[in-house]
């Protein structure tokens, strides 16, 4: 079984071969002997994701995992992390381009200042909007150089997450 | 003193509601419409709903508090810490409905709230102070005064709001304006001033306890100088580099800062402490504080439980000469937050959660897998704390908790928390306010992606949900759904 998960840019192929009591594995070609070594039960989590512990063993090593699921996503805790893998028919093309021109609020909040203006031309790294979320300021910054062809930032108006701020023409 | 309403919300109304239950009070929690069912109302005997999210309409509304303590029939109140832990008129308002204030008079909190009547008045009670000015007239000439690079801070300031690091003159209208905003928006106070920025300090705070029958002892030290934006994430007691003589010397002015304004209840004189020994101090926190466990660790002093003997009238019960430190005691703040993007504050469901456990290892949680966390309030979710005989086992203990923590849902600092811990620089000691600037700068998150893309193929590998588990689903809601719709009708 192959399966293919996207992570941030970059996606990676699994591939999963029963053999004896496990898997014979790949990552992104790289073998793996891989056993699940117990599995709790799957339980339904707020939003409709799914959860489950599992203990796996990979190439000898014994680890815990805590999986769960919602939608197309797989968040996956080992030791102490957690990775946000997407999986599904999208994870197999690349999207979400590096260095977008739209600039959206990446949680509601409320905005502080508006520090650049529509025909404004920016740099990369440049300060745009400070948003203020959760009691703290954040600094929204440019990731392309061009023109500010659209501000819809509005100081002391509420945001949802995803609302598109700023809108940069790449020069 | 009968029954006490806690005044917050989170992991310290939780630690509240658990000290009051321990000293045969009934705790009374309150919790604004997005925290119905939330882990602290559940601690407490009963939960009062005091208003829509926003905190000036709930946690922060003085009239909202003081009906919900009426109608519970509440005889004393806790502020924890933020929110309105720090205001003198709502320390006020409680005494002058007939309740008990559990904290410090609130005119020390007036003093020390302030931070330019606070550094005026422990000035003349000797306690050496940070170079700074006032920012009436022409701040820019101040500065120069003082020299950059300085620091703007919010006279009502706390807990790293409306302050800014300013590295040069160009930079300082952009940052007086950034910090006064900040502040009118968390204080409802612009006001600011400057203060010199001393070159890798650590800070280093010392924990008072007094009574209302004049003992007033100190507890000792904690060193906080793992800060981003200004706000502590990592704490440990002792500080690794006060000698004995450092230790009378900074603990004799803590204690004489805390006499200057008659201080009473669980307070923290913070310093800062240069590399050759000099110290300064920075302000007051008149409440208990985030970081309290680890003084708990190390002395076996309950600081909650001493606020609430204290409030009801009674003597601390012990001297200086009975408080004794022994080994090593670590906190790290775990934050709805991510760390490989300036920290950005993260919120939503938390879809599964595993709390640590094992020897040594203290958890102050404000969370539970099926909540959610808010957006209207601070990203903490709780604090992991360690102790161990000396620092290394005190290490090794949180780091092993931290590896068996894990949150599903919103990003948090967890994995920066571990690196930071394992950091050579850290494990030597060698900390100061600037060390996640200047060692973490450009912090990614690593581990063993190979292992993680296995468990997640192994999960999606597992037979589809079973009929037995779709009936459970339909039939069984979680627990907490059903919490939640016995809460909306109780």
């Amino acid at each position: 079984m192959e399966t293919h998960l996207r992570l941030g840019p970059r996606t990676l192929t699994v591939s999963l071969v029963p053999e004896g009591d496990g898997y014979a594995a790949t990552v992104d070609g790289a073998a793996h002997r891989v056993a699940r070594l117990a599995a709790g039960p799957r339980t339904t989590a707020a939003g409709g994701a799914t959860v489950e512990e599992l203990a796996l063993e990979v190439d000898g090593r014994p680890h815990r995992a805590l999986v769960a699921r919602i939608r197309d996503r797989v968040l996956v805790a080992v030791a102490g992390r957690v990775w946000t893998f997407e999986s599904g028919e999208e994870a197999r093309g690349a999207h979400g381009a590096a260095g977008s021109g739209a600039v959206t609020a990446p949680m509601p909040g409320k905005v502080a200042a508006v520090l650049v203006a529509e025909g404004d031309v920016v740099e990369v790294g440049q300060a745009l909007v400070v948003l203020e979320a959760m009691k703290m300021e954040s600094t929204l910054a440019a990731e392309v150089a061009g023109r500010v062809t659209s501000m819809r930032a509005v100081a002391g108006a509420s945001v949802a997450a995803g609302d598109v701020l700023v809108e940069i023409t790449p020069a | 003193m009968k029954t006490v309403l806690i005044a917050n919300r989170g992991e310290i109304a939780v630690r509240i509601a658990r000290a009051c239950h321990e000293h045969g009070l009934a705790a009374v929690a309150v919790y604004s419409e997005a925290d119905r069912g939330a882990p602290h109302t559940l601690a407490a005997d009963r939960a009062v709903p005091i208003g829509p999210p926003p905190a000036v309409q709930s946690y922060l509304s003085v009239e909202a508090l003081l009906a919900a303590a009426r109608s519970a029939g509440a005889d004393a109140v806790h502020p924890g810490y933020g929110f309105l832990a720090e205001s003198a008129a709502f320390g006020r308002a409680v005494e002058a409905a007939g309740l008990t204030w559990i904290g410090p008079p609130p005119e020390a909190i007036a003093t020390m709230g302030d931070k330019l009547a606070a550094r005026a008045t422990v000035a003349r009670a000797g306690v050496p102070l940070v170079p700074g000015a006032e920012v009436g007239g022409d701040a820019a000439a101040a500065a120069r005064r003082l020299g950059f690079p300085v620091l703007v801070k919010a006279a009502a300031g706390g807990g790293g709001k409306g302050m800014r690091t300013v590295a040069s003159e160009a930079e300082l209208p952009d940052a007086l304006a950034a910090a006064g905003r900040e502040a009118e928006a968390a204080f409802a106070d612009g006001r600011v001033y400057l203060e010199k920025l001393l070159v890798r300090p650590r800070h280093v705070e010392v924990q008072v306890l007094g009574d209302r029958h004049g003992t007033l002892v100190h507890l000792g030290e904690r060193e906080c100088s793992i800060q981003r934006r200004h706000q502590k994430i990592i704490e440990e007691t002792p500080c690794p580099v006060l000698t004995p003589r450092l230790r009378a010397e900074m603990t004799a002015a803590a204690l004489a800062a805390a006499r200057a304004v008659g201080y009473t209840s669980a307070g923290t004189v913070e310093f800062l402490l240069d590399a050759e020994g000099r110290f300064y101090f920075l302000e007051m926190n008149t409440r208990v504080q985030v970081e309290h466990p680890i003084t708990e660790w190390v002395t076996g002093i309950d600081i909650v439980a001493a606020q609430l003997r204290v409030a009801a009238g009674a003597p601390l019960g012990f001297g200086q000469a009975d408080v004794r430190a022994r080994g090593h005691a670590i906190e790290a703040r775990l934050y709805a937050e991510d760390p490989a993007a300036g920290f950005l504050p993260s919120a939503g469901p938390i879809l599964a959660l595993r709390e640590p456990a094992g020897p040594g290892v203290r958890v102050d949680s404000g969370i539970a897998a099926g909540g959610v966390v808010p957006v209207e309030y601070d990203p903490l979710l709780g604090k992991i704390s360690a102790w161990g005989e000396g620092r290394a086992t005190a290490i090794a203990r949180l780091l092993a908790a931290l590896r068996d923590t894990a949150v599903l849902g919103p990003t948090t600092n967890l994995a920066f928390l571990q690196d930071v811990l394992a950091h050579p620089a850290f494990r030597r000691a060698e900390t100061h306010t600037g060390f996640l600037a200047e060692h973490f700068a450009t912090w990614q998150p690593g581990g063993d992606e190979a292992v993680a893309a296995l468990a997640a193929a192994l999960a999606l590998a597992r037979p589809a949900t079973s009929a037995g588990e779709a009936r459970g689903r339909a039939a069984a809601p979680t627990p907490w759904e059903t919490l939640g719709a016995w809460r909306l009708g109780s």
